[in-house]
């Protein structure tokens, strides 16, 4: 039997991070998913610990600073989705330089130049990777799900859609839907 | 009852005789007793008197001692003849005997201590007085003084007064004694004669009566039993045997006078003591048990007849049987006489009576006879002229049945004249055939007409002589001989129609029979056994023989269809075949119903020679196979074009495009032209084979339908369009069209062919707007001619405002490979429509297109709804 | 951008010829292997010693293990099972393209006629599959048609 699983990634992450320092007896905050704040200094073997404990979980600790700031806007990018659309939203780039304190076009310079996808794909990316989420679920409506992803209508999800993925919304589902049959 | 009446009754006699046998013990017991107690006084008054002698001794024996006590005083004779002792002695001896007198007598032991003890005083005194021998004569005399004996004397008074004691006590013993017998004395011996005397009396007397009554009863009886054995009554007395249950088991017959009985030569004596069951002298015993049995125990009085055989003659008993005495008496009367003569009697009744009936019956008979038959009946008497010549008929008789010849009921010719009733008869030869019945005494049967208002009769009359007189009876045979006509018509018909039906059946192929079910014989057509390649009639039909002619391969099928047809009068085989006289294979088709003839259960059928039909079939079939064939090798050769044709120009392309990247700088500008050409062709090449493929794939597919959004589509196909056309003022517009059954790719293909025809025949100068309209028909509204077998269909339009084409080309367009542009004007492979054309009749719908040239074209769609 | 790990089993010379040279053109640090058949790929990625690939494109029509078997052995083995699987044929089946991605492909290429738009692909391919493997995004519902 197969067993369909929906999970958020954060949560899951935040858990486990809050576990194990707590564990460790760390004094922390976590002020998002791909952050650690200690307040006191760590020596090199309290170190050395927490990078053995956390890669345990194919959690690592980034050394490159770039690469820690990618991690940030992704995690920032997926707060960013998951906000309520409902009074509008505020525009990316705002809500990221808001956010992580720099201009966004620095911000969109170092993600591309470490994931070689600028911020705007990645967004696409991200969103068709929730409506392909929501498909499977099939409990919403194509036109629900554009309304809930922020599209301007189911033309607008259809047309991203297919672009992101080469296949309409409606026929990933039902692949879906036939290979979910095929493995049970 | 009198005193006297019951003096004389043996009952009184029984009384005395009792009283008298209880007065007589009651004396011997009173007398033993009285004897008994008159022994034991006599005894004790011997011994008393025994006794009292007994102290009358003791008195006279110490008088002897005193006197010879004083003696010896005064004589001093030692010697003499008396000593004191030898009285001492006799006194001791005498003791002893009244000790053992009265030992078990009245006195009082201290009485006789005190006299033994006064003894022995007196014996020590004498001692004292007398020594003994040896010292006797010298010292006796010394002691021997006055005092000493008068102390003596005193002594043996003393005794004496005991001893008086005594007599005086025997005395009054021998008082009692004699009161005691006194006392038992109760019957004198005259009393007891007395008694004695009237005892015996009674006894006599008693013995006497009782003799007497005896010998009354036995006369008595002797008397009854002559009676009872002189009487035609069979009587007999039953008495009951149980058995462990309490439940009777049989009668055991005390007492029978059995008449019956001694005529098998057995005394009625040897009968009485024998058990019922096991003397079956009559037939009627086992029924003679039950009813004694009932009477028994309703102790009631029966009475029951009873037919029994005795030498071969048959009796009748009548039995009347009643309780008495925990038993049952009988007693049974031969009635058989009475019986008899009742049941002659009774005979004789009933047969007069039947033949009475019988009488009456047939009176009813003629009666009805002549009132039902439609035959008519008339009866002529002959009324002849001086020379006895007959001249004409008088009506004697006429039955209801002439009544419709007449027009009125018979009494009216009754009695009437033949030539006023019947004229005719004179002119048809009715009137001759009559008189030569009568003349000539035969019977003659002539045929006859009357003419009615309504229809010319014919009659067959029979005249038969009777007396002077002749009775016709006449039958109306108008129906028959219309019947007789009709029914040759109907042969002649019927022969036509069979020859027509044996033409037919040859014509058609047809044979026909009917299967007697029961004994499965067959009635088979001429044409039948032409079909088998036999003459008609060739041989018997039967279920075996038609078997044989079966292909042995379908003989297990027949077999099948025999067994159905049997069980359920028809079969759901139809199909076999059979092998002609020839030896040709032929196949045949039949169908049977199953029926009834003259009661017998059939089955009814037609068989047809199919051989023909087979053949061609097959043939089709074969036919079929090979275009299967081909089709799958087209569909091969469909895949091989795809794959492998596509392959090397995709490669062509792949390299020109590659070298037309590494080598640009290289290339002269011809070659480069050339180049792009080569890839180019290339390209539409490959544009070709994959619509071909497409289309050709649409032909055999099989895929399931499922709901099919057409707004989805759209919005797939929209979002499929290459970027710039969304900039390039190019519009759709849809709303709200329907979901559907269909195959999605399918759908999808439909649509975007037809939207990027719109798009690419569009009017260069300007924009570009594309409407998508739908709405729901029913199959009455659409004027369009196409096979609808849905009474429901989408109709979808789609406009657009291009360049349109010529009306006259709209049905052209969905051909494969036509184009109405060249090529270099619109690019195009002349597929596109077409494989819209197959999609939709995929689906059962219809397509059409219409334009006016530089007006715009719209196609319009109709797929069923499902 | 690490390295990452290619294969491809396509028994054409000239596909799998054009495929290296695309993907050497693509600015992406990569390392290809190549094979003529599915059997040889398949025993590739069962030894031990392999360190399995990021991505495995597959051609269909295949001598010996064609496409769609490689595909399944791939999907019903522990070991294969997370694979990201590209099918790379010249097939525009609708058939073709459902039935993979049903059996568990990822990814469906169709083989493009201009050497330009291989290259485009394959990068595009690439690297969304990077961002597959980085961005925390369900690979379970990985389906890409070009």
């Amino acid at each position: 039997m197969t067993l369909n699983i929906a999970y958020e990634y954060d949560k899951v992450v935040k858990q486990i991070l809050h576990e194990k320092l707590t564990e460790l007896g760390l004094d922390f905050h976590l002020p998002n998913s791909s952050e650690i704040s200690i307040n006191s200094h760590l020596d090199k073997q309290q170190e050395d610990k927490l990078k053995k404990t956390l890669s345990k979980y194919a959690i690592e600790i980034i050394e490159n600073p770039k690469v820690a700031l990618v991690n940030t806007i992704k995690s920032s990018i997926n707060q960013w989705i998951a906000m309520d659309a409902v009074n509008g939203k505020e525009n990316i780039s705002d809500y990221l330089s808001k956010q992580l304190n720099y201009s966004y076009s620095h911000l969109s310079q170092t993600f591309s130049e470490v994931t070689h996808t600028s911020i705007e794909s990645f967004i696409i990316l991200k969103k068709i990777d929730l409506a392909k989420n929501l498909l499977i679920e099939n409990t919403l409506t194509l036109t629900e799900i554009a309304y809930r992803l922020d599209y301007s209508g189911v033309a607008h999800l259809s047309r991203q859609f297919k672009k992101s993925t080469g296949l309409t919304p409606s026929s990933f589902q039902a692949i879906m839907a036939k290979r979910q049959k095929q493995s049970q | 009852m009198t005193l006297k009446k019951w003096i004389n009754s043996s009952r009184f006699f029984n009384a005395l005789l009792i009283i008298s046998v209880l007065l007589l013990t009651f004396l011997i017991v009173r007398f033993s007793e009285q004897v008994k107690v008159l022994t034991s006084s006599t005894q004790a008054i011997s011994r008393n008197n025994a006794i009292n002698n007994n102290l009358n001794l003791i008195t006279t024996q110490l008088e002897t001692l005193r006197a010879v006590s004083y003696r010896q005083l005064s004589t001093y004779k030692p010697k003499s003849r008396t000593t004191p002792y030898q009285a001492i002695g006799n006194i001791q001896a005498l003791i002893r005997e009244l000790d053992s007198l009265s030992l078990n007598v009245q006195f009082k032991p201290k009485d006789l201590e005190d006299l033994k003890l006064g003894t022995a005083i007196i014996d020590a005194k004498v001692e004292e007085l007398f020594p003994t021998s040896d010292t006797t004569s010298n010292s006796v005399s010394q002691n021997i003084t006055e005092i000493s004996l008068s102390d003596l004397d005193t002594k043996i008074e003393n005794l004496k007064g005991g001893i008086a004691n005594l007599k005086e006590e025997t005395q009054l013993a021998l008082l009692r004694a004699k009161q005691q017998r006194e006392a038992h004395s109760y019957f004198t011996p005259q009393l007891s004669a007395i008694l004695i005397i009237f005892c015996l009396a009674v006894f006599v007397l008693s013995f006497l009566k009782i003799n007497l009554s005896r010998r009354k009863k036995e006369k008595a009886n002797l008397l009854l039993q002559q009676i009872l054995f002189n009487s035609q009554t069979l009587i007999s007395y039953y008495k009951p045997i149980f058995n462990d249950d309490g439940e009777i088991i049989d009668f055991n017959i005390d007492f029978t006078n059995h008449s019956l009985k001694s005529e098998e030569n057995e005394t009625s004596g040897k009968t009485t003591n024998t058990q019922l069951l096991e003397h079956l002298f009559l037939d009627l015993s086992e029924d003679l048990f039950d009813n004694l049995l009932t009477t028994y125990n309703d102790k009631s009085t029966h009475t029951f007849k009873k037919q029994i055989k005795r030498h071969g003659k048959s009796l009748w008993i009548s039995t009347t049987a009643s309780y008495l005495n925990d038993g049952i008496l009988t007693s049974s009367i031969d009635i058989t006489e009475d019986y008899k003569s009742a049941l002659k009697e009774r005979e004789l009744y009933e047969r007069l009576s039947k033949q009475n009936l019988h009488l009456l019956d047939n009176k009813a008979l003629l009666n009805n006879i002549f009132k039902s038959i439609s035959n008519i009946v008339v009866h002529f008497k002959a009324l002849r002229n001086d020379q006895k010549t007959i001249v004409d008929f008088k009506i004697v008789y006429a039955n209801d049945a002439i009544t419709p010849l007449i027009g009125d009921i018979p009494e009216t010719i009754k009695g009437q004249k033949a030539s006023t009733v019947f004229p005719e008869i004179f002119e048809n030869g009715t009137f001759e055939n009559l008189v030569r019945a009568i003349e000539e005494g035969i019977k003659v049967i002539y045929k006859a007409h009357h003419n009615t208002r309504l229809l010319r009769h014919v009659f067959e009359v029979t005249a038969i002589k009777l007396d002077d007189g002749v009775t016709a009876t006449m039958r109306d045979i108008t129906h028959e001989v219309q019947i007789t006509k009709e029914m040759q018509a109907l042969n002649e018909a019927l022969a036509t129609q069979n020859s027509i039906f044996k033409d037919a059946e040859s014509v058609a192929k047809i044979g026909s029979y009917i299967w007697y079910l029961d004994s499965g014989e067959a009635i088979v057509s001429d044409n039948f056994f032409r079909i088998l390649g036999y003459e008609p009639n060739a041989f018997t039909m039967t279920h075996e023989k038609y078997k044989s002619l079966i292909h042995p391969e379908d003989r297990d099928l027949y077999e099948k269809m025999q067994l159905q047809t049997k069980e359920e009068g028809h079969s759901d085989v139809h199909a076999y075949r059979v092998i002609t006289k020839e030896g040709h294979i032929k196949h045949l088709y039949l169908n049977s119903q199953r029926s009834y003839r003259k009661e017998r259960p059939v089955s009814i059928g037609v068989v047809r020679d199919i051989t023909n039909d087979v053949l061609v079939n097959k043939k089709l079939r074969d036919k079929n196979m090979a275009l299967e064939r081909i089709n799958q090798e087209l569909e091969s050769f469909n895949r091989v074009v795809s794959h492998d044709l596509q392959e090397p120009t995709r490669k062509i392309q792949l390299f020109i495009s590659r070298i037309l990247e590494i080598e640009a700088q290289r290339l002269s500008e011809k070659g480069t032209l050339y180049f792009k050409r080569v890839a180019n062709a290339a390209n539409r090449m490959q544009t070709l084979i994959k619509y071909l493929l497409s289309y050709s794939r649409l032909s055999n597919q099989n895929e399931m339908l499922t709901e099919v959004n057409l707004n989805d589509i759209i919005d797939g196909i929209i979002s499929d369009l290459p970027e710039e056309l969304h900039d390039d003022n190019v519009t759709i517009d849809y709303k709200n069209l329907p979901r559907l059954k269909g195959i999605p790719f399918q759908m999808e293909q439909l649509f975007a062919n037809i939207i990027s025809n719109a798009i690419k025949y569009r009017n260069p100068n300007g924009n570009c707007t594309i409407e998508i309209s739908s709405k729901q028909l029913s199959k009455t509204a659409i004027k369009e001619a196409f096979n609808k077998r849905h009474r429901h269909y989408h109709f979808l339009e789609i406009k657009d405002n291009g360049i349109g084409f010529d009306p006259l080309y709209k049905d052209q367009i969905f051909k494969l490979f036509e184009r109405l542009h060249q090529r270099d004007e619109y690019e195009g492979t002349g597929i596109g429509l077409a494989i819209c054309k197959k999609i939709v009749e995929n689906h059962k719908g219809h397509i059409l297109a219409n334009s006016t040239l530089g007006k715009g074209a719209t196609f319009t769609i109709f797929l069923p709804v499902q | 951008m690490e390295i990452m790990k290619v294969v491809l089993a396509d028994d054409d010379a000239d596909d799998r010829l054009l495929f290296q040279e695309a993907i050497e053109e693509v600015k992406i640090n990569t390392h290809l292997t190549l094979f003529k058949d599915g059997e040889s790929l398949i025993k590739y990625l069962l030894d031990r010693d392999t360190t399995l690939p990021e991505i495995v494109f597959l051609d269909l029509k295949m001598p010996k293990k064609d496409g769609f078997q490689c595909l399944e052995t791939i999907r019903s083995h522990s070991k294969l099972k997370d694979l990201v699987v590209a099918i790379y044929s010249t097939s525009s089946s609708e058939e073709d393209i459902e039935q993979t991605f049903i059996k568990g492909a990822n990814i469906y290429i169709n083989k493009p006629n201009r050497f330009k738009d291989l290259k485009q692909l394959i990068a595009k391919v690439m690297k969304i599959n990077w961002q597959y493997h980085t961005s925390a995004l369900n690979k379970d519902n990985f389906l890409l048609r070009i």
